[in-house]
């Protein structure tokens, strides 16, 4: 009787002693006492790599930032780095390596949307939060969605605030939408047409434009033919670049607003001559340009923790996010889980967004924390924060 | 106007495609290897100016002849190192050789690519034109004068090579080793040598396209890529038996790829050189000044 009693109880504890650890693994994924494990997933090599490293180390100088003014709660962030190569079974692997063998607490990723979507699936599944580093197509935060975030300007909203834009001006209302047809400009395109119209603009179609184009004299003649008002630019930087050249050789003078794919003053290095730019205007996530002072404490950070990286606009592209993450770690307080932190991200209201224009506010069923841009221009040749109507 | 444009467009990106095609044809010609690395010395040979012309200084002129030296020099040590001694391991059997050495130029493609990688990677780079003045209007049509440039330069260049095979010995040594490598070596070339200085001389085909495209483009270890697929479609179109035909057949899909872009879709554009590629093959495989070869068999 004893000796039964004594299996029983032996045999109780082992299986609550089971149960119990794995509670506990589950709760404590990624954390320790002292660290906080995040993995992030960036297109260090490849074609993209030249988003990789700025974009990472702009979400990475707060960490940084946080790690050395003590951590959250006691705890320091601890980074796991993987590269995507802006592939999608790359991308997918590193995202199963960093929850299953790292063990993250959460991913903080993607610089390319057609690579990182694969990885929504598994993020949903595994129940890890997410917080997107730079990729903007809509479908990666969209609901049902319990465990993924963005804190900038997703795809699909640039189209809108560049048609309200150019509504403001009574003088544009044929507009022609010139861009590339690959994933990252194929979201924005269904927005775009619907706010040209709803905006009583005319939509003279869409001309599209190679991503590794060399020359534009077809399409800027073509859409010279069709005789619009402006011209929405959704292409990349390098087929921008040739389109802007082609335009202003081929005397195609009319305003041109770029998508935030582009920035303005890399476009400026990028064509090394002013006078291609004097119509170019772009949506930009910023509140000022990067010389002037709102920008000055985040331009000030990354040359304090990367002082050989370059100061560009897509240094900060990730930095919102990392912000956000601090945030909702912070609220979640000391006793951190998972869950926890979804609850806390989803409870961020009104938040400043650090170099973003926008105030970052998430909610339990809309995760797309930032939803408002800027329109900058060059005026008299230099680039200047225009705001939301035609000056 | 704009068909005077779209034809100087059309025919300076022809010269381009033509050039690149030239490299091509005359490897493959050479030693039956479709170099799918070609794209890669367009690449290298544009970075090499941009680093003589802008990191260190030198003028425009002495940049470009670096640079063109740059490329015969990569082409010769790529045959030595990668493409020589597969070509020499006789315990292969042929077709096993002729499959390492493609999969050795595809090899070479990703290696040299990645290697620009790690000093270019991150940044934006621009070479300047060759004229400070951009364009010159001529009646009214806008031209480029680098395009200009571009015209001149690939005639003159194919009109050099036509004459170097037809009138000197090391021409005449190269054809000789192409239709008879035994026949050659029996007679005393080395064909060994002929075979670096045929690739040394295909990669400075790729390397003036290179040199010659980049101001209009921009640099980046990917812009290589593009241009051989462009390049073999004028191969393809003009025939790989011919030096000449080589090079109209990159003008002809220049030509026609913009006035098609123009006139009927320009989302076409990007998918022509693949289709160009496809029907040449299907309906005329030796190219539209090329000839049939019979083989006795």
């Amino acid at each position: 009787m004893m000796k039964s009693s004594l299996k029983l109880t032996a045999a109780a504890a082992v299986a609550a002693f089971i149960a119990t650890s794995d509670i506990a693994l589950a709760e404590e994924a990624g954390l320790t006492d002292t660290t906080i494990k995040i993995g992030m997933i960036g297109s260090l090599t490849g074609p993209a790599a030249l988003w990789g490293w700025p974009t990472i180390n702009g979400a990475k100088m707060v960490y940084d930032d946080i790690n050395a003014n003590g951590g959250i709660n006691g705890r320091k962030i601890e980074l796991v780095i993987e590269d995507s190569q802006c592939q999608a079974p790359l991308a997918l692997a590193a995202a199963k390596k960093l929850i299953s063998r790292d063990e993250v607490f959460m991913l903080h990723g993607g610089s390319c949307s057609g690579a990182i979507l694969p990885v929504r699936d598994l993020v949903l599944k595994e129940k890890v939060p997410m917080m997107v580093l730079v990729a903007t197509a809509d479908e990666i935060v969209a609901q049902p969605n319990g465990y993924i975030y963005r804190a900038f300007l997703p795809g699909s909203y640039d189209g809108e605030i560049i048609a309200n834009f150019i509504a403001t001006s009574p003088q544009l209302k044929k507009v022609v939408v010139v861009g590339n047809t690959d994933a990252v400009a194929n979201v924005r395109y269904p927005k775009l047409e619907e706010s040209i119209k709803a905006n009583n603009l005319e939509y003279l179609g869409l001309e599209p434009l190679e991503v590794e184009a060399t020359d534009a004299t077809a399409q800027v003649l073509k859409v010279k033919s069709l005789n619009p008002d402006a011209v929405v630019l959704v292409a990349r930087p390098e087929a921008s670049a040739v389109f802007l050249k082609d335009a202003a050789k081929l005397g195609l003078d009319v305003p041109v607003f770029g998508s935030t794919l582009v920035d303005l003053q890399d476009l400026l290095e990028r064509i090394g001559d002013p006078k291609p730019m004097a119509n170019m205007n772009v949506v930009s996530f910023y509140k000022s340009t990067l010389t002037e002072a709102p920008m000055a404490r985040w331009v000030d950070m990354l040359k304090k923790y990367y002082p050989d990286d370059k100061v560009q606009a897509a240094a900060f592209y990730g930095t919102s996010g990392a912000l956000a993450v601090v945030e909702a770690l912070k609220r979640a307080g000391p006793d951190l889980s998972r869950e926890k932190m979804v609850q806390a991200l989803s409870e961020i209201k009104d938040m400043d967004g650090g170099p973003m224009a926008c105030s970052v506010t998430f909610a339990a069923d809309d995760h797309e924390g930032c939803k408002t841009g800027s329109i900058w221009g060059m005026r008299d040749g230099n680039i200047t924060a225009l705001g939301d109507s035609w000056k | 106007m704009e068909i005077a444009t779209l034809l100087s467009v059309g025919v300076s990106n022809g010269c381009l495609y033509g050039l690149v095609g030239l490299g091509l044809v005359l490897v493959y010609n050479a030693q039956g290897i479709p170099n799918f690395a070609h794209g890669e010395l367009f690449m290298a040979s544009a970075f090499a100016a941009y680093t003589a012309n802008i990191l260190f200084g030198l003028s425009y002129a002495l940049s470009m002849l670096v640079a063109i030296v740059f490329a015969f020099a990569l082409g010769v040590v790529v045959e030595f190192l990668a493409i020589r001694p597969i070509a020499m391991n006789r315990s292969l059997g042929r077709a096993s050789t002729e499959v390492a050495i493609v999969l050795s130029t595809v090899g070479l493609m990703i290696a040299i690519k990645g290697l620009a990688r790690i000093p270019w990677g991150d940044s934006v780079r621009k070479l300047p034109a060759a004229f400070s003045t951009e364009t010159i209007s001529v009646g009214g049509l806008v031209l480029s004068t680098q395009r200009l440039l571009i015209i001149v330069v690939a005639f003159v260049l194919t009109i050099a090579i036509s004459l170097f095979f037809s009138k000197t010995s090391l021409g005449k040594k190269m054809r000789a080793t192409s239709q008879n490598t035994a026949g050659a070596m029996l007679v005393g070339i080395n064909t060994g040598h002929i075979y670096s200085a045929t690739w040394g001389l295909a990669a400075i085909c790729g390397g003036v396209a290179g040199i010659l495209a980049a101001p209009l483009i921009f640099l980046y270890p990917d812009m290589g890529t593009r241009m051989l697929l462009k390049g073999f479609a004028a191969a393809c179109l003009g025939g790989f038996g011919s030096v000449g035909g080589v090079f109209v057949g990159g003008l002809v899909m220049g030509i026609v790829e913009i006035f098609f872009g123009r006139y009927l879709a320009t989302s076409m554009m990007d998918i022509f050189a693949p289709i160009i590629i496809i029907v040449v093959l299907l309906f005329r495989p030796q190219g539209l000044f090329g000839s049939r070869s019979a083989v006795r068999v």
